[in-house]
């Protein structure tokens, strides 16, 4: 098998953790988008400087890390203090995720399913809506007949109870991407 | 990821500049994280803690997952990812335009000249469709198979009639065993340990197990406890495990993880599983982790580290196949050998050969 061909094998394996990562940092769709690209070729480019008996997703999420900034600092034209670090959590958390059961990417995000049910019904719902139906806060104020604080205190305690549901779900090994 | 004292509860009423949202996390609280960026949200907020850091980089991320969860990130991963790969095929084609530049013109007359076949909106949809449908059959061929299928595709070639030869490496703390086994499938195998006294093997075909010492005869039974026995004393703690026999214990009771990656052994691109037993820890036959590199080209296992701890024991400890400490297989090359290579006669055929029919009765 040619490296490309291996390339392109990684690189479908690692493309919706790659895309999480990158949207965990930049909102935009578009860049996250031109980011991705930059950081595949980059990675392509850059083949011969991977350690390839190391794993390729904390590699990979390396470069995008890196990626990252620069687009930031170029838009920006400052320095932001803590980026790297917070960078570097995201990171961890994502190779952490890794240690749950399943092949994919996809099969491994049943524990975070398994999380939404286990919500309370005000919080699921609110959680629901939001992103299976993609509705903006001010219109789950309309559907759900609350306030626009109480949709977001719900979205983020919400959020909050996933990431410690989650937490609970991941074993200690297992970092392989 | 560790884990957090309490979950937080939902019931209870939550105040913009109480404990759990401080108020300098109350702004980065009060974003819709689908408009915000972290980056950007942290360039608004001044002095957090790392612990305040922390929670602000987990919203954000629960808040990616959610959105990769509704499938709200598919069409961007995709477009993303086929951009990539045809900048990828691109350069490829770019690196070969001297070889190919005559067919290139000709594609490029050709599509001239069909032109007004090409504005029809029907055939241009039925030719996107082709291409579509090629794209998809193309990208289901390039994915990482899941680890149960490539255990599978090991399984059965271990199950081949070659015979592969493998270099066995035991580490129990400071002592260390080396041995080399050949086997065919899970019916045959020829295993050989050096030890003090010289070279001890152990052999098994289709009719019988055997051992024969560095010196004396060759000792012959038709019972698994013989050969359990005299691995047990004359190995030096080298079970007899050949790959087919481990692959088939992975696939109840282990976790499975599996990636690519460069096999250090054969020098190519391998897939590797590293198992994890799920199962319960008392059963001293399963290993509590084993790794494993299969071939890409070939699904054959080219190694295998597996860990196993001492366990308590039952009666069955002196099954061939426990070991203690860290066991790595390390495949040596395959060849194809006559049937009578695993019969003690072929091997020893200046020893005289004695049948132990009662070693059954004592292990």
């Amino acid at each position: 098998m040619e490296a490309k061909e291996v390339f392109e094998i990684l690189v479908r394996d690692h493309a919706s953790s790659l895309m999480v990562f990158i949207r965990s940092l930049v909102s935009d769709k578009s860049a996250a988008e031109d980011i991705f690209q930059e950081t595949m070729l980059t990675a392509w480019k850059n083949m011969d400087k991977f350690d390839r008996e190391r794993p390729f997703g904390p590699w990979l999420r390396g470069i995008a890390g890196k990626t990252v900034l620069a687009w930031y600092r170029q838009r920006k034209k400052q320095p932001l203090l803590c980026a790297e670090d917070v960078i570097e959590q995201i990171d961890q958390r994502l190779g952490e995720l890794q240690g749950l059961a399943g092949d994919s990417f996809n099969e491994k995000l049943e524990a975070l399913r398994d999380c939404i049910t286990r919500l309370p019904e005000p919080y699921q719902q609110t959680i629901r809506l939001r992103y299976n139906q993609q509705l903006m806060p001010a219109a789950i104020v309309e559907q759900t007949q609350t306030t626009l604080e109480t949709v977001k205190k719900r979205l983020n305690r919400a959020r909050s109870m996933l990431l410690t549901c989650i937490t609970r779900k991941i074993q200690p090994e297992g970092d392989l991407t | 990821m560790k884990p957090e004292d309490a979950p937080p509860d939902p019931h209870k009423p939550v105040e913009k500049n109480g404990p759990e949202f401080p108020e300098a996390m109350s702004s980065i609280y009060e974003l819709d994280l689908d408009e915000a960026s972290l980056l950007g949200a942290l360039e608004s907020v001044d002095g957090l803690t790392p612990e305040q850091l922390q929670s602000a980089a987990d919203a954000f991320l629960v808040h990616s997952l959610l959105l990769h969860e509704s499938g709200a990130l598919e069409d961007s991963t995709e477009r993303a990812l086929q951009a990539t790969l045809s900048a990828l095929h691109t350069d490829s084609e770019t690196s070969s335009t001297a070889s190919t530049s005559i067919m290139a013109r000709e594609t490029v007359v050709a599509s001239q000249s069909h032109n007004r076949w090409w504005n029809r909106s029907s055939t241009r949809m039925a030719v996107a469709a082709s291409i579509l449908f090629i794209l998809l059959t193309f990208s289901w061929q390039m994915r990482l198979p899941n680890a149960k299928t490539l255990l599978a595709q090991a399984y059965q070639s271990s199950l081949s009639n070659f015979d592969r030869e493998y270099h066995l490496t035991l580490k129990r703390g400071e002592l260390q065993t080396e041995g080399t086994i050949i086997v065919r499938g899970n019916r045959a195998f020829l295993l050989q340990v050096k030890s003090i006294a010289g070279l001890q093997t152990f052999g098994r075909n289709d009719k019988d197990y055997w051992f024969a010492a560095p010196i004396g005869p060759v000792l012959k039974s038709d019972s698994r406890f013989f050969i359990a026995s005299m691995l047990h004393q004359h190995s030096g703690g080298l079970p007899y495990l050949d790959p087919a026999t481990v692959i088939q214990r992975l696939q109840e009771g282990y976790s499975l993880q599996r990636d690519m990656i460069e096999d250090p052994q054969i020098e190519r691109t391998s897939y590797r599983i590293i198992a994890t037993n799920q199962a319960d820890s008392s059963d001293f036959l399963r290993p509590d982790k084993v790794t494993l590199w299969i071939d890409l080209e070939n699904s054959r296992v080219t190694r295998m580290v597996l860990e196993r701890t001492a366990k308590q024991q039952g009666t069955d400890n002196h099954n061939p196949s426990i070991f203690d400490g860290t066991l790595s297989i390390d495949y040596v090359t395959e060849s194809n050998l006559p049937e009578e290579f695993y019969q003690a006669e072929t091997q020893y055929p200046e020893r005289a050969i004695l049948s132990r029919p009662w070693a059954a009765e004592s292990p």
